[in-house]
């Protein structure tokens, strides 16, 4: 009993955690653009996660040791400094939306600006990393991320054509209005914010800090292979409630008090009430998650103490980079600069930054030195290898099409 | 001294070009009033929707505040970019003029439905909402000439 309860959680949190602020506005914007022409990206992007996810969470599993400990030793400083400085990039970026996200979400919440909002949400944040135990700040974060389930319900009592939905996003094709480059520059923003290069930091690092072994390999990969999927259901029902309500009327979601919207419509003020505690869930969620990450890859880089296992005192540097991250984030929002087009720059430069994330983590999951009996097998290899190609073409276009489309104009 | 003082003239010249967006010919600054227009309606359609819901009883108070307050700035925003688009010649200035008086009653509209919704006054916003779907529909129609 104690074990179907332990998997249920995992199960859920991974669920209540898939979703964060670059989610919650990509699926609502490209929903409102697109329609669901893009789905098929998500389902991509789902599958290219768990297998990563899995990957990074075995290595942890079996080595007792975190991505980029791993990376430095298996690359050499020099082209794992490359991989710390693109990823470490990308995440404080991510980091950065995801404080304003949470600003955003009370702000809908109270009425008080967002940018009064801003300095609170950030020492909330910090506070939580500082003091807050590992497994309580996940489990809170992860469960109360569930209320997000409200979209599902939403698009249910939005009552769409069933047929129509699955034959348009069977068969994708570019609204009118919209050009090719614009389409291919959202579909790599989803793939990216799918994705994010934080996630798998977080949970192989997660993995460590929970003291996994090889015997909680079959916990970690029901939570990866049902919870991430599921998951990535919620992401989709964003997309299709914006595709259902905001579509139609011809607005396009350019901020988070619209990506609420539908949910008011189908459910009324109790449906809205949820979205919005699932809006504070996953950014804070994500806020946590990406502040560990980056004191995370540093920290294991350079060799540092790190993690919440510890004490704050024993983990000095790394929590002091925490405390960094959490300053510059605050100095960066103050500046007034729109966190919903901070978290779009940080999708499509996560995109970027994706095949210097999973390249070196394939390379260790592949290194019987590290992994021992439990190193990749052919399946996994050969889907590893697949999306390195998707990441490498999804990473060299990013940016020339963010130029192409003006970011998406 | 003399090329830094080059280098400084052509900064200076490029910074001040960039306050004025340029619109080289027609099909160009057709395109952007097109452009205008479309994200204007975007964002009048936002006001209306968030004002019938809260009409209806399915919006916190604090949530549609922020949401018509934010498409106004957006609006005014908008508005603001276009004004400063250079208009090639006789006949766009006025389709400027056309698209900048949709733009000013899109405003108004706005800036009535934020008033009556933050006085919670049910009979204010019914008339906003039909003012809503007016500016919507002029929009949309530039935007379909144009288009």
């Amino acid at each position: 009993m104690k074990r179907i309860l332990r998997v249920m959680l995992g199960v859920f949190t991974a669920i209540g955690g898939f979703v964060d602020i670059g989610d919650l506005v990509t699926n609502a914007v490209v929903g409102s653009r697109f329609g669901v022409s893009l789905a098929w990206v998500v389902v991509v992007g789902v599958v290219g996660i768990c297998v990563f996810a899995e990957m990074s969470g075995r290595v942890a599993a079996v080595s007792g040791r975190g991505t980029f400990d791993l990376v430095r030793e298996r690359l050499g400083p020099r082209g794992g400094l490359l991989n710390l400085v693109g990823s470490v990039a990308v995440t404080l970026l991510t980091f950065i939306a995801e404080i304003g996200g949470i600003a955003l979400a009370f702000e809908l919440v109270s009425g008080v600006n967002y940018l009064l909002l801003v300095p609170f949400a950030a020492f909330a944040v910090w506070l939580i990393l500082w003091r807050v135990k590992f497994s309580s700040m996940e489990n809170t974060f992860g469960l109360a991320g569930l209320s997000l389930l409200v979209f599902a319900f939403a698009v249910w009592r939005l009552g769409p054509d069933w047929g129509e939905l699955l034959q348009r996003a069977a068969h994708p094709a570019v609204p009118m209005g919209e050009g090719h480059p614009t389409y291919w520059y959202y579909a790599i923003a989803l793939f990216g914010a799918a994705m994010t290069p934080y996630e798998v930091f977080f949970f192989s690092s997660g993995g460590v800090e929970e003291k996994w072994s090889r015997k909680d390999l079959r916990l970690e990969r029901m939570n990866v292979f049902l919870g991430f999927p599921l998951g990535g259901l919620l992401s989709l029902s964003i997309m299709v409630c914006a595709a259902l309500v905001m579509m139609p009327q011809g607005i396009e979601v350019n901020t988070l008090g619209q990506v609420g919207l539908p949910v008011a419509m189908a459910l009324g003020k109790l449906g809205l009430a949820f979205a919005l505690l699932g809006f504070v869930a996953a950014t804070f969620g994500a806020a946590c998650e990406t502040g560990l990450s980056v004191g995370y890859s540093v920290a294991q880089f350079y060799g540092w103490q790190w993690g919440k296992f510890v004490s704050p005192v024993r983990a000095s540097r790394f929590h002091l980079l925490i405390l960094i991250s959490t300053l510059l984030a605050v100095a960066v929002l103050l500046t007034t600069v729109d966190p919903i087009k901070v978290t779009e720059y940080s999708v499509v430069f996560s995109a970027v930054a994706l095949p210097l994330t999973y390249f070196p983590i394939l390379i260790v999951a592949n290194d019987p030195d590290y992994m021992g009996a439990s190193v990749n097998g052919r399946v996994a290899n050969a889907i590893g290898m697949l999306y390195l190609v998707i990441l490498t073409v999804a990473s060299l276009a990013a940016l020339p099409l963010m130029l192409i489309t003006k970011a998406g104009q | 001294m003399r090329p830094l003082k080059g280098i400084a003239t052509a900064v200076a010249a490029l910074t001040l070009a960039g306050c004025v967006s340029a619109a080289p010919d027609d099909s160009s600054f057709e395109e952007k009033t097109s452009t205008t227009a479309a994200a204007a309606a975007s964002e009048v359609a936002t006001v209306r929707l968030t004002t019938q819901l809260l009409i209806e009883g399915h919006l916190q108070q604090n949530y549609a505040e922020v949401t018509i307050s934010a498409s106004e700035d957006a609006l005014s925003s908008i508005a603001q970019t276009f004004s400063v688009v250079q208009p090639p010649d006789g006949a766009a200035d006025q389709l400027r003029a056309q698209v900048e008086a949709i733009l000013s009653d899109a405003s108004d509209a706005v800036a009535e439905a934020r008033i009556a919704s933050r006085r919670d006054d049910h009979a204010a916003m019914t008339t906003a909402l039909v003012n809503l779907d007016r500016a919507n529909a002029q929009l949309q129609a530039a935007e379909e000439m144009l288009g």
